[in-house]
This record gives structure tokens, C-alpha cells and sequence, in this order.
């Protein structure tokens, strides 16, 4: 369980990266707007709060507390 | 605005903060601490986000367009990584009482003071200018406040000065109330999270204020913002490779939320659970993303405004509300900046002096020789004295530094600077809790040569542009070597010095980190330390294992605690460790090695591990281990641990067990109560003919003058009854043999509708003679089937009997036969009192007979539906009823049918 | 000898019934007949008989709960109960006379046997 958790973690970590980084960065990096706003700021800022999200889903997994069971036995 | 007025105001919100600070403390007194909450260090960790969030991030905003967002996306990607990585280096620090962040690697690299000294070094030159930055913003939002455009400042008058020697008095109450360093700074923390709520609000309040009040909300704004020239190039990320610049811009922010001096502090030595971490992996990211949600708002809106106005892009949270004359929200936002500022001076001090003191100041003053031999019961109050010095006069260099260098450099990148000079550290951690092989030279080595060419790569550019020194280092290389450049190191060009540095520094620092910790050999100590950073989770707590060998005696060693931790304390404390393990300690001899161990990792927790190592070594006889011994005391203790975990886990596998054996057992006894009850049923039901077998037959033979009508009817009892007995010895017999398996299948083929239409032959006669009538349902081919003949024949006859017996006059009796290809299928539906649902399986059971003797026996039941069921089972098929009572009894069975 | 003392006569099995009726009848006793529970408590309430041999496992009643009715009935304070039944265990025969069973005779019996004890137990 606890590996499994590390491997989530891990796994979650490089998917943001990638979310954030070159390639998939460059895709918004163009002169577009919704409304007025540039697409950049926009692919950002959604991408941020599924960021969020999946943080505080990770977080909020039970889990964490099969893990502190492991750790007092 | 007036000067005394935001004077005033200044003052009254440090009193606030004091007030917060001694009210933390208070609760915790009482028990009731108010830091011990989830929330309250997620918002600590918002320390993170100072003046230079404040103001710095709407100036680069105007420059740089969104870049400035990496340095808050690198934190919420660190944050999915915070349960590995940070929660180990927790645990890490309270199982060793580790208390900052040169302690950390020091004690990881074999308590090695040079490591100590040296970590802290650099962190001060790394994160001085910094804190320096922090009084410049404050400085220069007080003058935008008061109009003031002088742009030097009397000493005397200077209130920047003020608010210093204001916040050294702040911490130093606060900071400095214990002489252990891994105590909780309950006042700090709580001061601290207070002023992340403050700058959030005051920041989205301005916001507000730009987006609404002065605009038309976003949209108003990029609009406007996109008639402006130098606007278009914002809206993307230009510049070659402006892709790596963001990357390592993340990269940066990732490893600077970790390690910055301020971040370690609160993020791992004033964690008081780890539980806590759960929260604040999404609440810190949140926090990130609110503070920053008007950033690009307010720098564009500024810019507008200001457009041809020769107006600080940095000042513009504070020049906006200004401008439009809103004196109360200037007030606020300036309250907000202030209180970004000082809760980084706060965290940064106490970070950083405490790693002066114990690292830098006390391993000299310890080591004078004339100190050792006179320890005395003032060490305590001369280690408070030298913590509360070490916050004097860090924020006095940063004082200095602000007045009368920082103007030289460029400060907009002070803060990126700082965050790559902590970057260096990164691959000693971060290496020493995963890789064991790391060795203090390799640590040594990394930290070294990456600070090097931090330095060389960004300090020296810095220096030169301010034309300190000669700035064709920068155009020539230093002695015309061109591939040497600073900002073009190796001929890599096109990067900002930034990125250019960062790579550089992390390129040799990782190599010397691992080709130094290959070709160096560690000492027993950093093997030690090796296996409990990287394996803190088997030895969670490393009192259990000892690698102390020596002759100490208890008189040396309580002296030596009592100086530092007061005589109560230490006593207790070793007492209590004493009991724990079961040590006695006898007063006035030898000294048990574990308590050494232990002791010396107490006084680590007031004056650091490697001090403390050297205090402890002082008073004690060590010997050295070799590698064998070292390793051979951690496997033992690691056995220990595993067989601690093999014998819980053994236990309950034997309660399991036992609790198996009961069920089980108690199965068994109730078979054979069912065994005994069976038989004795059965011994009943065959003592019932035989009982008046006899007495019929007894009655015949003593009484010859018998009426022949009379002994004919007797005679025939007893033949009937004879058998009856018979039969009954037979099913029993019958029964016993399909139970242990002796009764063979005797497979024939032959046609089924043949055996049916016998039997309905031969039962049509008996049926109409109690006035039942039979029918039959029938395939109009025939069945061939490969079974056993006779036993399903016997099965039939069961069925068919059984149905007679309980169907009552003029009611009909159904036979339905079908052929359902890969079976036959048989139902026998009789017009019976019906069966109870719950009795449905039990009448198929050859003991539910002998259980329920005495009570009302439902129509079927007796050895024979046992037996069918034993029959139809050795052919592989299925047998069942569906009944309600009172309707009459519908059972079926199939046989599987292969036909070729 | 006997003076027609009444006997009631109880067994599910209609051929034990038979043997035992006749053999009562044999030796001078006025026989009663029933086959189940109700039969019996039926004709013990109209006749008042002098002995009742009961058969204990019965499909509605058990003899046992007959035996217990008769000896806590005032009315049948002296009727005699035996017991004659398949159930051999010693804690049937002990709970037969428990419940105040004059006696308690198991299956298969002799006749000659049941025949002289029960007139042992009306003299």
C-alpha cells in the first residue's frame, strides 16, 4: 500500500509537469483569445485548478490512513 | 498621507502581531495549542509568498507576461510530491531532533561539522539579500505612502531602521523563549499564518478594487491592455527558448519550497503533526492560486493607467489605489506588503540564526580550550545570548546590505538568485534520504563546487554590472578565456542568466555529488546515518539502535546536559528514557551506551548535532566502530524490528487458527450429535415393526384358540410389518453405501421414455385404485440416455410413491418429462398439503428427519428423498422442489444428457 | 383379579395398537383405544380410565406433555401412567418418571411381561 501510494504520487507529480511544460505548453502559446483574454493565461489558470483537484484528491484518499496503521504496527 | 499616521498604523499591527504571538503561546500553556492545527500550517507554509510576491510578481508581470506564475506552479506540482519526499524528511527530523536545515545534512553526512559550518555559509549569503529585499519593499512602499521623494535617508530618520531594531525585538522574544531549538516557536507560527491571511486579503482586496472598481472586471482590461503595443508581446511566452526559462523557473520554485531556509523551518522543524501535510497539499497550492489571481489584472490595469506616467511597475498595487485616492485601501494594501515582508524576516531570522549560532558561533567558542574545562551553569543563558546576537546582527547585515549595496544590483532577481543558491542543496538532501551510497565528501563536494558557480554564474555578473569590478569579465571571460564567460559558460548561449546558472551549478554539483560519494569511503558514522535517513521507516526510531561504544559515566554526562537543559530537565528526560528501555542507571558509575546515544541527540536538539557530538565526546571515552560493527548492530536492530512485526503477525495467525479450530470443532460435535440422533431415529424406526412383529407373533403363539379372522389379521401384520422392516433396513443400507461412495454407477444406454412409460404403467393402476389421477408429459421422440437404469428407476418410484402417498382423492398426479438438449429434466407434481419454504432444502437431508422427529413431518420427507438426491447427484444432475403449503409439491431433477 | 379397571390405550402405529388392545382385552381390562394427542385427551376427560399406557413420540402431542396434563390434573389424580416407548436413553426413562410415571416400559416388549406389571401396578 504504501508503495502504491508513492508510485501514485510520483505518477501525479510527472503528469503536472507535463501539463505545465514543453510540449504541451507550446500548443497555447499562440496569439488566441477567448473574449479577450489570451488562451495562454486561460490553459494556465484551468490547468491550475485540475492541479488542484487532483491534489486534493490524492490527498483526501483514504489511504493515508492504511499508511499510518502500517506505521504503528 | 502622513508619516506618523502609517508609522502609527505600522506599529499598531506589530502589536497586533505581538498580541497574537503571547496569545499563542498563552493557549499553548494551557495545553490548548492553537498551532497544532491543519490549517494553521498550511498557512504557514504561505510564507512563501513575501513582499516580492507582493510587489515583484505585478513588475514582472509587465516585463515578462505570465512567466512569473512558474514560481507558484513549481509549489503546487511540489505539493504531489510532499507525502514521499516531505514527510519523510519530517519524520526524519523529530526521530533525530534535527533543528534546521544545515543541521539536516550535516547529520545525514556523518554529524560532520564542516558540513554544518558550511551549509550555513551559504544559506546566509544566499538568503541575505533577500531578507534585504524584504526591507527595500517596505522602505519603498512606505515612501510611495507618505510622497516622499527623497531617495536618501538619514539614518536617524530612517524608519526602515526602526521597523528593524522593532522586528529583532519581536523575534527575539519570541524566537528565543527556549534553549532547545526543536521546541515549537508557538508565538512565531501562529504570527505567521496570521500574516498570510492579512496579504491575502489585502492583495484580493486590491484586486477588487482594480478589476471592478477601476475597470470593467477582466475582460475590460485585456481588452484595453491589448491597444497597447508593448502589450501583444505578453500575452504569449516570447524569446527563444523561453521554454526552458519556464521550466527551470518550476524547477527553481520546486526545490526553493522545500529547502529556503524559511520554508524548512516551517514546513519541517515547527511541524507538529504529519497528519497536518494532508491538508496542506492542496490548501498551500489554493493559497497560491488565490494570491495570484490578480497579479496579471493589477500589473496590466497598472500599466494602462500609468502608461505614460514614469511610475515603478513593482509599486503598482500601491500607486493604483493612490491614484484614485483611496486612502483607506492604500493603508490596507500597504498593511498587506508590510506584513508580507516581515513574516519572511521573521521565518528567515530564526532560520538563519539559529544555524549561525549553533554552526558557526558555538563550535568555536566551545572548542576554546579554556571553555571546555570550565562548563558551567551559564552555557544555557550564553547559548540564548549567542541565538538572540545571531538575530541582530542578521537582520543588521540585511540592514546594510539593503542601505548601502542592494541599490548596486539589480533587485528584481534577488529573489530567483536566492532560490538557485538554495537549489544547491538540493542534491545532498534530496540524495541523502534515498541513496545510501552518498558520503559526506560527495555532500561537501556538491555543495561546493555548486555554490561556486552559483556564485561565478550570477553573483559575479551582478558585481560587475554595478561596475564594482571590471564588467569585460562578462563581455571576455575572466583573462580573455571566452569559453569561461560567466553568463555564457562552455559557449551555452541564449538562456537567461537564471536558467544559464542553474544548469551549470546543477550539472557540476550532481556529478561531484556522485563521483565524490563513489570514489570516497565512508566512516562508520555516515554509514550509520546512511541507513536511518533512507530507511526511516523500519527504524522509525532510532533510540533503538545504538552505535556508541565507550566508557562515559553518569556524573560527566548529567553535568554536561544539566548545563545546557537545567538539572530538572535532564534528569527527566533520562529517567524517562531509562524506563522506557528498561536501563538501570546507577547515579555514580558507567554509563549505559544507549543513553550516551541518547543524550548526545538532546543536546544536538539545543546546539546542534555536530556541537553536540563534540560536547559529548568531551566528556566521554569513545571508541571507534569499524564498518563491521556498524553494520552489524543495524542488521541486529533491523532483525529486532522484523521479528517484532513476524511475531505480531504470528499471533494473529494463531487466534485465527484457534478461532478455526472452535468452528470447527464445534462442527464436528454437532454432526455427531446429528450422527447419534440419526441413528437413534433410525433404531427407532426399526424398533417400531419389531415391537409388534413380536407382540403380534406372541400373541398368535399364546393363543392357539384364536379366531381365524382374528389371527389371519394378526398374521398379516406381522408380515407387513416384517416387511416394512425390510425396507427399511435396505434404504438405511442403501444410504450408507451412496454415502461412502461404495454404490457404483452401472451405466447402460437405454431410452428413458421406455423406463417412464413402464412406470406410469404400472402406478396408473395403483393411482386409479385411490382414485388419483396419473398424467404423463412426454418428448414424442425417445431419450436415449447413458446412466444408471435401475437407480434412476429408483428414483422415479421414490418420487412417484411419495406423491400418491400425499395426494388426496380426485386430484391428479403430473409426470412432465423434457428434453432440454444438454439435460433431461423430470418434475413429479403432486396436489399434497405442500412444503414450507425454509424446509425446502432441510427434506433432501438424511438427517432432517432424525432432527425434527417430533415434529409435524411434512409430506415427502424419509430416507428416500435422500437417497434420490444421493442418485441424481452421482449422475451429475440436480434435484430441487418448489412448493408453497398448501399447494400442492412440484419436484424436478435433470441428468445431463451427452449425447455424442 | 382384575375388576374391569379401565385402561387407556395410546400408539400412533395402528399394529402396535392392535397387539396391545387385544392383549388388554385378553386379561379382563376394559380398553380404550386412541391414536394421537387429541384422541387421548378426549377419552381421558369422558372415561376417567384407571391406567393410561402411552407411546411417546406422537405426531401432535408427545407423551410426555400427556403424562405431565394427567398427574396435574386434580380429576386424574389416580390414574396410573405407563409409559411404553422406542425411546431407550436413560434420560428419557429418567424424564418419564420425573414427570410421575408409575412406570416406564421400552419397545420391543415381552407381553407376558407388560402384562404382569401393569396388574403389579393395580394391586
Amino acid at each position: 500500500m504504501i508503495n502504491n501510494k508513492k508510485q501514485k504520487n510520483i505518477t501525479l507529480s510527472f503528469l503536472l509537469m507535463l501539463l505545465f511544460c514543453y510540449p504541451i505548453f507550446t500548443i497555447f502559446n499562440k496569439k488566441t483569445f477567448i473574449g479577450n483574454i489570451p488562451i495562454l493565461y486561460i490553459y494556465i489558470a484551468v490547468s491550475w485548478l485540475v492541479a488542484l483537484i487532483f491534489l486534493i484528491i490524492s490527498a483526501e484518499a483514504k489511504p493515508f490512513k492504511k499508511h499510518q496503521k502500517n506505521k504503528n504496527e | 498621507m502622513s508619516k506618523a499616521i502609517i508609522v502609527v498604523s505600522s506599529l499598531l499591527y506589530l502589536l497586533l502581531l505581538f498580541c497574537i504571538a503571547y496569545y499563542a503561546e498563552y493557549k499553548q500553556k494551557q495545553g490548548k495549542s492553537i498551532i497544532n492545527n491543519a490549517y494553521v500550517y498550511a498557512l504557514s507554509l504561505g510564507v512563501f509568498c513575501t513582499a516580492w510576491t507582493y510587489y515583484g510578481s505585478v513588475g514582472r508581470a509587465t516585463t515578462n507576461g505570465i512567466g512569473f506564475l512558474a514560481i507558484y506552479i513549481g509549489p503546487t506540482i511540489m505539493a504531489s510530491l510532499f507525502f514521499p519526499v516531505l514527510r519523510k524528511i519530517i519524520r526524519i527530523t523529530k526521530a533525530q531532533r534535527i533543528n534546521s536545515i544545515a543541521d539536516f545534512i550535516s547529520t545525514r553526512y556523518g554529524k560532520n561539522a564542516t558540513v554544518a559550518s558550511v551549509v550555513s555559509i551559504f544559506c546566509v549569503i544566499g538568503v541575505l539579500p533577500y531578507i534585504a529585499l524584504q526591507l527595500k519593499a517596505i522602505t519603498i512602499s512606505f515612501d510611495i505612502l507618505t510622497n516622499n521623494m527623497a531617495t536618501s535617508h538619514n539614518l536617524l530618520s530612517d524608519t526602515t531602521l526602526y521597523f528593524t531594531i522593532f522586528l529583532a525585538i519581536f523575534i527575539i522574544i519570541f524566537g528565543t523563549r527556549s534553549v532547545d531549538a526543536t521546541e515549537k516557536h508557538e508565538g512565531l507560527v501562529a504570527a505567521v499564518a496570521f500574516e498570510s491571511i492579512i496579504k491575502l486579503i489585502a492583495f484580493l482586496v486590491a484586486g477588487v478594487f482594480v478589476t471592478c472598481g477601476i475597470f470593467n472586471g477582466f475582460n475590460d482590461i485585456f481588452f484595453k491592455a491589448s491597444h497597447i503595443d508593448e502589450f501583444t508581446k505578453l500575452f504569449t511566452m516570447e524569446g527563444e527558448n523561453a521554454n526552458a526559462g519556464w521550466f527551470a523557473s518550476i524547477l527553481l520554485s520546486m526545490v526553493a519550497v522545500m529547502f529556503l531556509p524559511r520554508q524548512f523551518q516551517v514546513g519541517v522543524i515547527e511541524n507538529v503533526k504529519e497528519e497536518h501535510l494532508k491538508k496542506a497539499v492542496w490548501l498551500f497550492p489554493l493559497y497560491l492560486f488565490v494570491i495570484n489571481i490578480f497579479v496579471i489584472p493589477i500589473a496590466f490595469g497598472g500599466k494602462i493607467i500609468f502608461q505614460n506616467m514614469s511610475v515603478d511597475a513593482d509599486t503598482y498595487v500601491l500607486a493604483l489605489p493612490l491614484h484614485f485616492n483611496k486612502p483607506l485601501l492604500s493603508m490596507m494594501v500597504f498593511i498587506g506588503g508590510f506584513s508580507a515582508a516581515t513574516s519572511m524576516i521573521i521565518v528567515e531570522t530564526i532560520a538563519l540564526s539559529t544555524m549561525v549560532s549553533n554552526n558557526l558561533v558555538m563550535p568555536i567558542i566551545f572548542s576554546q580550550n579554556k571553555f571546555k574545562n570550565t562548563i558551567d551553569k551559564s552555557i544555557q543563558d550564553t547559548i540564548l545570548y549567542i541565538r538572540r546576537f545571531s538575530i541582530l546582527f542578521i537582520l543588521i547585515l540585511a540592514y546594510i546590505y539593503d542601505q548601502f549595496v542592494a541599490h548596486y544590483f539589480s533587485l528584481v532577481s534577488i529573489g530567483l538568485i536566492s532560490f538557485t543558491g538554495v537549489a544547491q542543496f538540493a542534491p545532498a538532501i534530496i540524495g541523502g534520504i534515498y541513496w545510501k551510497g552518498a558520503t559526506q565528501k560527495g555532500a561537501l563536494a556538491s555543495i561546493i563546487v555548486g555554490f561556486a558557480i552559483w556564485f561565478y554564474t550570477l553573483i559575479i555578473p551582478s558585481i560587475a554590472h554595478a561596475h564594482i569590478i571590471s564588467d569585460s569579465i562578462l563581455n571576455n571571460g575572466p583573462f580573455e578565456i571566452f569559453w569561461l564567460k560567466p553568463q555564457a559558460l562552455f559557449g551555452l548561449e541564449g538562456f537567461d542568466s537564471i536558467t544559464h546558472a542553474l544548469f551549470w551549478s546543477m550539472f557540476f554539483n550532481l556529478s561531484a555529488y556522485i563521483l565524490f560519494s563513489i570514489y570516497s569511503k565512508p566512516n562508520p558514522q555516515e554509514v550509520y546515518q546512511a541507513e536511518v535517513f533512507v530507511d526511516i521507516d523500519i527504524y522509525q526510531n532510532p533510540e533503538k539502535s545504538n552505535i556508541w561504544r565507550g566508557t562515559a559515566y553518569m556524573p560527566d554526562l548529567y553535568s554536561l546536559l544539566e548545563n545546557f537543559l537545567g538539572k530538572e530537565r535532564s534528569k527527566n528526560l533520562i529517567q524517562n528514557y531509562a524506563h522506557r528501555h528498561k536501563i538501570s542507571i546507577d547515579m555514580h558509575a558507567k554509563a549505559d551506551p544507549r543513553i550516551v546515544s541518547f543524550s548526545e541527540k538532546i543536546l544536538a536538539g539545543v546546539i546542534g548535532s555536530s556541537s553536540a557530538r563534540i560536547m559529548v565526546s568531551s566528556v566521554t571515552k569513545e571508541e571507534e566502530l569499524s564498518l563491521n560493527e556498524v553494520f552489524k548492530i543495524l542488521h541486529e536492530s533491523q532483525q529486532m524490528i522484523e521479528l517484532n512485526k513476524e511475531l505480531r503477525k504470528k499471533s494473529i495467525e494463531l487466534t485465527k487458527a484457534t478461532d478455526l479450530l472452535k468452528e470447527a470443532n464445534l462442527q464436528l460435535t454437532t454432526m455427531d450429535e446429528l450422527k447419534d440422533e440419526f441413528l437413534y431415529t433410525v433404531t427407532h424406526e426399526i424398533r417400531t415393526p419389531l415391537t409388534s412383529i413380536r407382540s403380534l407373533a406372541e400373541i398368535v403363539h399364546e393363543n392357539p384358540n384364536l379366531e381365524e379372522a382374528e389371527r389371519n389379521k394378526f398374521l398379516g401384520a406381522v408380515v407387513k410389518e416384517s416387511e416394512r422392516l425390510s425396507h427399511l433396513i435396505t434404504k438405511v443400507l442403501n444410504l450408507e453405501k451412496y454415502e461412502s461412495g461404495k454404490q457404483k454407477l452401472n451405466l447402460t444406454s437405454f431410452n428413458f421414455i421406455e423406463l417412464v412409460n413402464d412406470l406410469y404403467s404400472s402406478y396408473e393402476l395403483i393411482a386409479k385404485d385411490k382414485k388419483i389421477k396419473l398424467s404423463l408429459q412426454k418428448p414424442n421422440s425417445m431419450l436415449l440416455l447413458h446412466a444408471d437404469k435401475d437407480l434412476l428407476q429408483q428414483v422415479l418410484v421414490n418420487l412417484l410413491s411419495n406423491a400418491i402417498k400425499f395426494t388426496p382423492e380426485d386430484k391428479t398426479i403430473q409426470i412432465v418429462v423434457s428434453d432440454m438438449q444438454t439435460e433431461i429434466q423430470v418434475s413429479i407434481i403432486d396436489a399434497g398439503k405442500g412444503i414450507a419454504l425454509e424446509l425446502h432444502e432441510l427434506i433432501f437431508d438424511k438427517f432432517f428427519q432424525a432432527k425434527n422427529q417430533t415434529i409435524k413431518k411434512p409430506e415427502g420427507t424419509g430416507l428416500g428423498l435422500a437417497i434420490c438426491k444421493r442418485i441424481v447427484e452421482m449422475h451429475n444432475g440436480k434435484i430441487w422442489v418448489e412448493s408453497e403449503v398448501e399447494k400442492g409439491a412440484r419436484f424436478t431433477f435433470t441428468i445431463p444428457n451427452f449425447e455424442a | 383379579m382384575n375388576q374391569a379397571y379401565k385402561i387407556l390405550v395410546v400408539d400412533d402405529d395402528p399394529f402396535i395398537l392392535m397387539s396391545l388392545e387385544f392383549l388388554m382385552r385378553k386379561n379382563g381390562f376394559d380398553v380404550m383405544i386412541a391414536r394421537n394427542g387429541t384422541e387421548t385427551l378426549e377419552l381421558l376427560d369422558q372415561n376417567s380410565p384407571d391406567v393410561v399406557l402411552l407411546d411417546i413420540m406422537m405426531p401432535d402431542v408427545d407423551g410426555y406433555a400427556i403424562c405431565k396434563h394427567i398427574k396435574s390434573t386434580e380429576k386424574h389424580k389416580l390414574c396410573k401412567v405407563v409409559f411404553i416407548s422406542a425411546k431407550s436413553k436413560e434420560i428419557d426413562i429418567q424424564k418419564g418418571y420425573n414427570l410421575g410415571a408409575e412406570l416406564y416400559i421400552t419397545k420391543p416388549f415381552s407381553n407376558k411381561d407388560l402384562v404382569n406389571k401393569i396388574t403389579a401396578l393395580l394391586d
